[in-house]
């Protein structure tokens, strides 16, 4: 199947550095897309999660990336999270390598938990306001102040659906350029699902990339720009949901038909 | 950035060191107390009033010897407690689910390391200068108030006495100097370590960094160990100088190893370490 969005390989060039920014935070540049990949491998010893993957996203889209189990998805994100390193290839974040700098622009969601047990939520509101520039305190509050979660309760108190709520809304107070959202609705009852599909709306800004991984096609369709087809970790399509629905069928049918057993 | 993960560092580690201070001055005090009892205990023996004086006084000198051998071990054990719980919270921070948190941060991965290094230091030096005071308090406790024997005690760990003479002020601050090192040491093989447990074993990471840091330690300690029993060949003066040199270079080789370790930390966090 063919790639519908083509991904340029030239890789883009961050913002020149020579005068002294005001703003400490990196400013990410207008041209560069948001996440470009180029020929982006990483293996596992005999096992390949990722295969010269290449792609282009630019600014202001909501991407879903999409694939069965095991089909690279999350080792994608953690790698333009900055928490895996390829085994070959090239990545770019809003023409930046993968470092200090990329990393103040991607705000990431994993899949699995990562406060510390004896943390409160207040304090964990404050660590992302003081390392991130770009987080939206009162934002975050106010999103909290929904989802009915008592700022003074330490980690440990809450239940697992409760703390992947407050990360996703820690993740999502922060205005940030990339946001990494891994599998944010797999595992949660499906008025959980709404609650987490509708913050990501609500705090999604038009400047903004979204690549939101997931398996659950149908509760997604309506909210993604473009998807990415992923699978055995090859790049099998990468097009906005325009394109499928041109075809005159649903992003969850043409997944369905795709990844058929 | 440096300054904010310190804080963060400090706000995790203070209550454990503290923990860890209060149970070695306790420790320490009580075991001075024991061993000054000891010499009190003595003069009754040595006295010879009464029949059962001298055998009721050698018997309870030998449980307050042993109590008092217990609290210097709890001392020391004070200060290994609090290096363990240092080397689990870096393990736990960067190599566990945690490490989304950490790793994530817009900062470098030797910011992160150096971070947790000099808090982790300096509290584990405040608890190492702490055993060495109580240590002291035991040694004036049972030589009766002697400096010469505190002097002589410190002098040991530094091992320099060519230079400056053994039990002299010269010779005990440089043992303190070297416990100072000798923390750096520790931490940095410990870092290191953990990092390469995390980076090469697919399971059983723990186990991986435990062995990395026997195999790496041991192999030092021996080599140094090998080279002070050779240096003690010939005279007195020329084994004294070949000693002192020995010990130089292993304090050397002891910083090289902190720092070292350290760097290869920070290196294997900013290109290789992948978390699961």
């Amino acid at each position: 199947m063919d790639s519908v969005v083509s991904a340029p390989s030239v890789p883009p060039q961050p913002a020149p550095a020579a005068a002294p920014q005001p703003q400490p935070q990196p400013q990410p540049r207008a041209a560069a897309p948001v996440l470009w990949c180029q020929n982006l491998t990483k293996a596992y010893g005999p096992a390949v999660a990722l295969d010269r993957f290449t792609v282009s996203v630019p600014a202001g889209r909501v991407v879903g990336l999409l694939g069965p189990n095991g089909s690279g998805k999350t080792t994608l994100l953690k790698i333009v999270a900055g928490v895996s390193h390829p085994t070959a290839g090239e990545v770019r974040v809003a023409g930046l390598p993968v470092g200090p700098d990329s990393k103040a622009l991607v705000s990431y969601l994993p899949e699995r938990p990562y406060f510390s047990r004896s943390m409160r939520v207040r304090e964990m509101l404050a660590y992302f306001a003081d390392f991130y520039p770009d987080f939206d305190t009162a934002l975050a509050h106010e999103m909290l102040g929904r989802l009915g979660v008592d700022p003074t309760s330490v980690c440990a108190s809450l239940s697992k659906g409760t703390v992947e709520k407050v990360q996703l809304t820690l993740v999502m107070a922060r205005h940030a350029a990339l946001y990494l959202l891994d599998e944010p609705i797999g595992g949660v009852d499906p008025a959980a699902r709404d609650y987490i599909l509708s913050t990501i709306i609500r705090a999604y800004r038009p400047q903004s990339t979204i690549i939101l991984s997931t398996h659950l096609v149908r509760d997604v369709e309506t909210v993604l720009d473009d998807f990415i087809l992923l699978r055995y970790g090859q790049m099998l399509l990468h097009a906005p949901v325009a394109y499928v629905r041109e075809k005159g069928t649903t992003l969850d049918a043409f997944f369905r038909e795709e990844f058929r057993c | 950035m440096l300054g904010k993960l310190m804080t963060y560092e400090l706000r995790a580690l203070w209550k454990p060191a503290i923990i860890m201070v209060a149970i070695m001055v306790a420790a320490g005090m009580i075991g001075a107390g024991c061993l000054g009892a000891t010499q009190a205990l003595g003069e009754v023996a040595r006295s010879g009033n009464g029949i059962l004086a001298a055998p009721m006084a050698g018997n309870a000198t030998a449980v307050l010897f042993m109590a008092a051998l217990f609290c210097g071990f709890l001392v020391g054990a004070a200060v290994a407690a609090f290096y363990v719980f240092v080397a689990m919270r870096f393990y736990r921070t960067l190599f566990t689910d945690e490490g989304y948190l950490t790793l994530t941060l817009p900062v470098r991965a030797g910011t992160l390391v150096m971070a947790k290094f000099w808090v982790a230091y300096l509290l584990l030096v405040a608890l190492a200068l702490g055993a060495l005071l109580m240590y002291t308090l035991m040694v004036l406790a049972v030589s009766g108030g002697d400096v010469d024997a505190v002097a002589g005690m410190l002098s040991i760990m530094g091992g320099w006495g060519a230079f400056v003479a053994d039990g002299d002020v010269a010779s005990a601050l440089g043992g303190i100097v070297n416990t100072l090192v000798t923390c750096a040491y520790a931490l940095g093989l410990a870092f290191c370590s953990l990092t390469l447990g995390a980076w090469w074993a697919r399971r059983h990471k723990v186990a991986a960094a435990v062995g990395v840091y026997l195999a790496v330690g041991w192999a030092i300690a021996l080599v140094f160990s090998i080279a002070g029993v050779l240096a003690m060949a010939g005279d007195v003066v020329s084994w004294n100088v070949a000693l002192t040199v020995v010990s130089l270079v292993q304090t050397l080789a002891n910083i090289g190893v902190a720092a070292g370790g350290l760097a290869l930390s920070a290196h294997l966090l900013r290109t290789k370490i992948d978390l699961s």
